[in-house]
């Protein structure tokens, strides 16, 4: 071995060849003048940086390596220069003097964080380091969420002194209860609570209790430090090195100055700036406004053959997902004007259609109710111009729209010319023992033609009427939970109807349409072959499909499925992540069998899987043409639907992807 | 679910593996690199670990990195599946590797006049930052002190270096290795670091690098009484006992407590090994 601790022309350091807080293209390490490797990382003394852009509040006073041994720094970033060029990443390298002989004790590739991985990979493709397809298996989901994760909210940042300072270890922001040792941090954590775990330092048998907390928070240590290492490798939000505070073990509290915070107590963490507040400071979402990012984004476009679409239901909410780069909206559902804000007047006509006796009094509500739906549809294709907007019709059984409020019931009743027994009773014949399972999607359409029919109509006449103003709509109508083709069929008889007369009232030769249907009943992927012959577009709806595959209702999961994942009897949470070798098995059945009738067959996913990163690999395995999630979730299946083209399809920007590479695993 | 179903079942062949089959002796267990050349390269990671495949690779690209050899992880899986003992072969390995890296450095292990030290280290396929056990100074003992002042013309820097010795060695090879699982602030490099900080604070030093090679000295000795009075065994005075039980000392780092719940959350199989880095 060699010595870096032989006397004053001895030294030992560790280094990236890029920053790897921020990803900027600096040479960046520590080290220390007459020690061993183990000094560096234990923070028993205080490294010095190698060079000026590693200087922090912490060390600036530090003689540099650049100053202090030229020669021998020269040397340093030469091989710095010769390594990352060789293994086409950045390296984390250990190195020693001795007796001014340089020698390097290690080089790996360096871990970051996800901003500094984004920086690094957007990067080296500009530097023709490595290609675009490599760049975006640089970057994992997860780091990608570090992104979109929360900050605090820099306006109520600005009002709050700054408690103390340390280095910026891990980004984002955190807040927490102070907890002093790494069993507290996993105890706290078990019983609900967020904590942030404050050390002295930190040692390798602390990482459960550093994984459990929300931060970690040192008092010494430097950004190669044990603490800095791991938080930068889970992307944790941490802040190291924070010499004004006093740890007191014992007694579990910390000093800073005349501040004395006891365990239990609140603090927030700027892990970005390296900024302690005391208290809860408010957070928010990152993410908007962040170049580089868009630029890897617009890296992993070019990799990607699959498309993104959102879940979005108001004109807003689409707004958004495109500023996030969807490229269409994978499910719209009518029933959100129903909720929320604004929804009183056409809430009230939806009861009043609801409890109408007769197909003419149910028709006269529906008409009442018809121009706020084509209000809430013509604003999103609007805002989505020139791209899909898969629009699914009434879905939710009836019941749920019921007023519970006596008042509302009231009003109805007036409204109706009802009395309140007879309304009561009509409320009570609409009572489900299995609602989920009961009378909805489809089967509205099927036993109440007309509330299909007013849907259709607003959608097309908000499409001509767009047309007509030399917009681009592009609306498709998914009929959902259908079970039969026969109940595909009896719609579509009334969709045609519907698209000739908007065609004739508009004086329009034809609107650029799609009709389809939401496969999320076990049976409907068994007989895709007989639905595609009718449908021209398939979309899972994988959150009921699995619902309906397991046999596990969605919402009533709490009690057995957190023990079926600990006694490993599932191996993960099938809403989260999608069942590969059940639901999945049916999804490749039903793309089979549909494709096989139809080639040209547009399947999508609408679940929640679809912003799920292995989901949308198993969704470009199977050969779907897009997945759609919700509008936060954009970024990340951009990434993920790059990984899986450059990890198992080509790029041609064909449906290659369905065809040779049909076979799931 | 996706990924983890993949994941867990390759774990499951593997554990399924180790247990019927018996590991078969490696054939090459020994790798070693310096002078600008190497047996092993970067792309072997999953045999020499992520340390042992890079120091390799720097030293064929012509980087100077200090010369020594890698131990494979196959001997760590045949070790675990062997009842902890080591193929036959390794010994005569090791030492024709290490005699290359005396050829190279002018110095030979164990000597008295002109005495080598080594490091050893782990390596795992992915990093595991911290969490696998380092030796340093293995060689330093009676007979190889006075060689080493002589030689480096420095006997504050050879204490420095022996105390080090006994502080690692003592808590990764007497301690940890052996299996003792001594009370909260009762093991025994916590110990040695109570009577050093005393030491200190009654000479009024800040640094470490305060202390004079008398204090060293003195320290050393004062260690080496408390290993004794702790474990209950002396402080071994022999290089080549010192170099493997840094070897066996690295291999057992790997059921570590830390080195496995560290594995747990990063999903690393168990059956991956580390690599010993002399």
């Amino acid at each position: 071995m060699v010595f870096g601790n032989m006397g004053d022309d001895c030294a030992t350091g560790v280094a990236f060849s890029r920053n790897p807080g921020n990803g900027d293209n600096k040479f960046y390490g520590e080290y220390l003048v007459n020690a061993q490797g183990e000094d560096v990382v234990a923070g028993t003394r205080t490294p010095a940086p190698i060079n000026a852009a590693s200087q922090s509040e912490h060390n600036k006073d530090l003689v540099t390596l650049e100053n202090g041994m030229p020669k021998l720094y020269k040397q340093l970033v030469a091989i710095k220069n010769r390594l990352e060029k060789h293994y086409r990443d950045m390296q984390d390298i250990e190195f020693t003097i001795e007796n001014n002989r340089l020698f390097m004790l290690q080089c790996r590739v360096g871990k970051r964080n996800g901003p500094a991985a984004i920086q690094m990979a957007v990067d080296m493709v500009k530097e023709k380091l490595i290609t675009p397809e490599i760049a975006v298996t640089r970057v994992t989901p997860a780091q990608l969420d570090e992104l979109l994760h929360p900050i605090i909210d820099p306006k109520t940042e600005k009002d709050h002194a700054v408690l103390c300072k340390g280095l910026p270890a891990g980004p984002g922001g955190a807040c927490g209860q102070i907890v002093f040792t790494a069993a507290d941090a996993v105890n706290w954590v078990k019983n609900g609570k967020k904590v942030i775990l404050v050390r002295e330092e930190t040692n390798p048998e602390d990482v459960e209790g550093m994984r459990a907390a929300e931060a970690i928070l040192t008092a010494r240590g430097g950004m190669t430090s044990h603490a800095a290492l791991v938080a930068r490798g889970w992307g944790k939000c941490c802040i190291v090195g924070c010499s004004a505070i006093h740890v007191a073990l014992t007694s579990k509290e910390i000093r800073i100055g005349d501040t004395v915070l006891k365990e239990g107590d609140w603090l927030t963490l700027n892990g970005t700036k390296g900024n302690v507040y005391v208290g809860q400071l408010p957070m928010m979402d990152a993410g908007e406004e962040n170049r580089v990012l868009m630029d890897f984004l617009a890296i992993c476009d070019k990799c990607r053959t699959m498309g993104i679409r959102t879940n979005a239901d108001t004109p807003e909410d689409a707004a958004k997902a495109k500023s996030f780069g969807a490229e269409g909206i994978g499910l719209f559902r009518t029933e959100h004007m129903f909720y929320g804000k604004g929804s009183d007047e056409p809430l009230f006509y939806l009861r009043k259609m609801i409890m109408s006796k007769t197909t003419d009094e149910r028709k006269k509500a529906l008409a009442e109710l018809a121009p706020y739906v084509k209000k809430a549809i013509k604003g999103t294709l609007e805002a989505m111009d020139g791209m899909p907007v898969v629009i699914r019709l009434l879905d939710p059984p009836l019941h749920e729209f019921v007023p519970q409020d006596e008042g509302k019931r009231k009003e109805l009743a007036k409204a109706l010319d009802l009395n309140m027994n007879d309304l009561v009773k009509r409320f009570e014949s609409l009572h489900e023992v299995n609602p989920m399972m009961g009378h909805r999607g489809v089967r509205l359409g099927v036993t109440f033609p007309e509330i299909t029919e007013m849907q259709v109509r607003a959608i097309y006449e908000s499409a001509a009427e767009l047309t007509k103003n030399g917009k681009k709509p592009y609306p498709e109508i998914m009929i959902p939970v259908t079970c039969d083709v026969n109940e595909l069929k009896d719609q579509y008889a009334i969709v045609k109807r519907v698209y000739k007369e908007v065609l004739a009232k508009y004086n329009l030769k034809k609107l650029k349409t799609l009709t389809g249907t939401m496969i999320e009943i076990p049976r409907a992927t068994l007989l895709a072959d007989q639905f595609a012959e009718v449908a021209e577009f398939f979309s899972f709806g994988t959150n009921d499909l699995t619902q309906m595959t397991f046999g596990f209702s969605r919402d009533d999961t709490g009690g057995f499925l957190g023990k079926y994942v600990e006694k490993g009897v599932l191996e993960g949470d099938p809403f989260q992540s999608i069942d590969v070798n059940g639901v999945g098995e049916l999804i490749h059945v039903g793309i089979e069998r549909g494709r096989h009738i139809n080639p040209d067959l547009e399947i999508g996913i609408c679940g929640e899987h679809g912003g799920d990163p292995a989901s949308v690999e198993f969704c470009f395995k199977v050969g779907m043409d897009y997945v759609s999630c919700s509008p936060f979730r954009v970024p990340i299946a951009r990434l993920a639907a790059a990984q899986a083209a450059v990890q198992y399809g080509c790029t041609c920007k064909g449906k290659c992807n369905t065809k040779a590479k049909g076979k799931k695993k | 679910m996706a990924k983890a179903k993949a994941k867990a079942q390759t774990t499951k062949k593997a554990t399924a593996k180790t247990k019927t089959a018996a590991v078969k002796k490696p054939k090459k267990m020994v790798y070693f690199f310096g002078g600008n050349k190497a047996d092993g390269n970067a792309k072997m990671k999953e045999l020499l670990g992520g340390k042992g495949a890079n120091l390799a690779e720097m030293a064929s690209l012509g980087v100077p990195v200090p010369p020594g050899f890698t131990i494979t992880t196959e001997v760590c899986t045949y070790y675990y599946a062997n009842k902890k003992t080591y193929p036959t072969g390794l010994k005569e390995e090791v030492a024709k590797s290490l005699a290359k890296t005396e050829k190279i450095m002018g110095k030979k292990f164990g000597d008295a006049k002109n005495p080598l030290l080594v490091s050893v280290r782990s390596g795992a396929r992915s990093s595991m930052p911290g969490m696998m056990e380092t030796v340093l100074n293995v060689g330093l003992t009676s007979q190889t002190i006075p060689g080493m002042i002589a030689q480096s013309g420095s006997e504050r820097f050879v204490y420095d270096a022996y105390r080090r010795l006994i502080m690692m060695y003592s808590d990764v090879v007497m301690e940890k290795a052996a299996g003792i699982e001594p009370k909260d602030d009762m093991g025994i490099r916590r110990q040695l670091e109570k009577i050093m900080d005393d030491l200190k604070k009654s000479k009024g030093y800040k640094s470490d690098t305060d202390m004079t090679a008398d204090d060293l000295k003195e320290l050393c000795e004062a260690f080496k009484k408390k290993v004794k009075d702790v474990i209950g065994k002396p402080f071994p005075d022999n290089a080549m006992d010192q170099l493997w039980g840094g070897i066996h000392a690295v291999f057992s780092s790997w059921n570590g407590k830390r080195a496995v719940s560290y594995r747990r959350i990063e999903n690393i199989p168990d059956e991956w090994g580390t690599a010993v880095n002399v």
